[in-house]
């Protein structure tokens, strides 16, 4: 499902952020990308997602070349890619149902697509109930959960995750895992970029270790944190 | 498009719109100013023209030939002045018929008289106002024996007006400028406002076009509205002063048809419209991809 081949990122100012990243994922599984702050792993995300284009090497996601796509492909790119944050990046005045209907007011969706698929994703992160309340109502691991929602409600084959228990605490951090291991064992191919120890040892699925923008370990197996 | 899709992108502008309060209040007073302007300076030249126009145009100048003239030569040296729009040679006889009609005397006593008129070249400028100009290089001319035109009122009166023409598509040009800057730093504004939400827009998936359609209808809204204003004002101050004129100066007419209204309010909302998008879409294009 996502492929990178040799791929280098070297930023204008000459900051080397990726060195030649082989990493091959399939559909449905789940991805654990883990290394210090500044190591590259947001960077491996903004690939895939094509923020940023590589300088060297190739992107394939959902079999379609994404390393030279042009600026007016991106959109389309993003529709099959749901991407969740760390801040989760909610609208303040909008509500629960609002942020998720957000996304499928963007692409262009009809209204009983919308009232087909909002209430799907909201039971799917467990918040049909909330629906109708405003973000900073919410707490913090509630949020999370709604702009996961908002990144499925569109049915992408691809969800990335940078940091997403970052201001999380261990409980409610656990249970967003569960629900992005949950989305993946759908079928959805799940990549999560964190340097949360607990998740990953709890949880055990490949790991994907990344250090000064090089691979240094990738467990199959489903490893721990700090496995040599 | 579905109506989903439409009544999502209105409600977007009129949002920014209304939570930009002053601002875009500014905006719609700025283009309204410049429209009336505008407006103003338009009715006027159209009115002047009305009343000037029809006799100014026809000015032109006869140019007496003497007996031996070259009257190819008169006619080429007329026409190398660019000002000089055509020439159109008559035989006295065909002058002197003329004098006869105009006076009215009887053309069959025409033959029991010796014409003392001369040959004589019809001069037209392609600018009235250039007739007194021509009529002076004409008379240095060789083989030409006097120059008539008239030295109208008119003619000179064309000149000050064309001036002040200038003077208002100039100032209107300004004002628009001024307009069009006003526009686009207020939809900048509501970008950087809603830069949090433009964001979220890019990574689900819309399109730049999706993105960029509710700063351009901003804009148009602006220009429609200010538009709107500017034509009621223009129209309910023309039919006053129309009504001022009837009363004071029965012998001006105003240009007051239907179809001279209508124009004038459409195209008040016309360029109303095209101010706004103007400035939403340099907004766009300037600041967008900033966010």
């Amino acid at each position: 499902m996502v492929y990178l081949e040799d791929v280098t990122v070297v930023y204008p100012n000459g900051t080397r952020a990726v060195t030649e990243v082989s990493l091959h994922i399939e559909r449905g599984e789940f991805v654990f990308i883990v290394g210090p702050s500044g190591s590259g792993k947001s960077t491996l995300l903004q690939l895939i997602y094509r923020e940023i284009p590589p300088t060297a090497g190739r992107v394939i996601v959902a079999s379609q070349d994404v390393t030279a796509l042009l600026g007016s492909r991106v959109p389309y790119l993003r529709r099959i890619v749901g991407v969740v944050f760390q801040d989760f990046r909610l609208l303040p005045e909008r509500t629960v149902w609002e942020n998720v209907g957000f996304a499928l007011d963007v692409v262009g969706a009809s209204r009983r697509e919308k009232f087909r698929r909002v209430p799907v994703a909201l039971e799917l992160v467990g918040l049909a109930e909330k629906a109708q309340v405003y973000p900073n109502e919410l707490s913090a691991g509630e949020q999370q959960r709604v702009s996961i929602a908002r990144a499925l409600v569109n049915a992408p084959q691809v969800l990335l995750a940078d940091e997403p228990t970052g201001n999380l605490d261990p409980e409610i951090s656990w249970e967003i895992v569960q629900i992005l291991a949950d989305i993946a064992d759908r079928g959805t191919t799940v990549i999560v970029a964190t340097h949360d120890r607990e998740i990953v040892n709890r949880l055990r699925r490949r790991v994907v270790s990344i250090t000064s923008g090089r691979i240094v370990r990738d467990d199959r197996s489903g490893g721990g944190y700090d496995d040599a | 498009m579905t109506l989903n899709t439409l009544e999502f992108l209105l409600q977007e502008s009129w949002t920014s719109i209304r939570r930009n309060g002053i601002i875009s209040a500014a905006a719609v007073t700025n283009i309204t100013v410049v429209l009336i302007v505008a407006g103003i300076f338009v009715l006027l030249s159209a009115n002047v023209d009305f009343w000037l126009g029809a006799q100014a145009k026809k000015a032109t100048i006869t140019v007496d030939l003497a007996a031996d003239a070259d009257t190819g030569e008169v006619e080429a040296a007329m026409l190398a002045d660019e000002r000089v729009a055509r020439t159109q040679f008559r035989t006295k006889d065909e002058n002197l018929r003329d004098l006869f009609q105009r006076q009215g005397w009887d053309l069959k006593t025409m033959k029991y008289l010796d014409n003392p008129l001369p040959d004589s070249l019809v001069v037209e400028t392609v600018n009235p106002e250039d007739v007194p100009a021509v009529g002076q290089m004409a008379s240095g001319v060789k083989g030409v024996t006097g120059v008539h035109y008239a030295q109208d009122v008119a003619v000179r009166l064309l000149k000050l007006i064309r001036g002040a023409k200038l003077t208002g598509a100039a100032l209107s040009m300004v004002l628009a400028a001024a307009a069009l800057v006003v526009v686009a730093t207020t939809i900048r504004l509501t970008i950087y406002a809603r830069r949090r939400e433009i964001r979220i827009m890019q990574l689900v998936g819309a399109t730049h076009w999706f993105v960029r359609l509710p700063f351009l209808l901003e804009g148009v809204m602006y220009g429609a509205g200010s538009g709107m204003i500017s034509a009621v004002f223009l129209l309910a101050g023309y039919a006053y002063l129309d009504e001022q004129v009837d009363k004071t100066l029965p012998f001006l007419q105003l240009v007051f048809g239907p179809r001279a209204l209508a124009l004038l309010g459409l195209g008040s909302v016309a360029a109303g419209l095209v101010l706004g998008l103007a400035g939403s879409v340099l907004a766009t294009r300037e600041y967008l991809r900033e966010v």
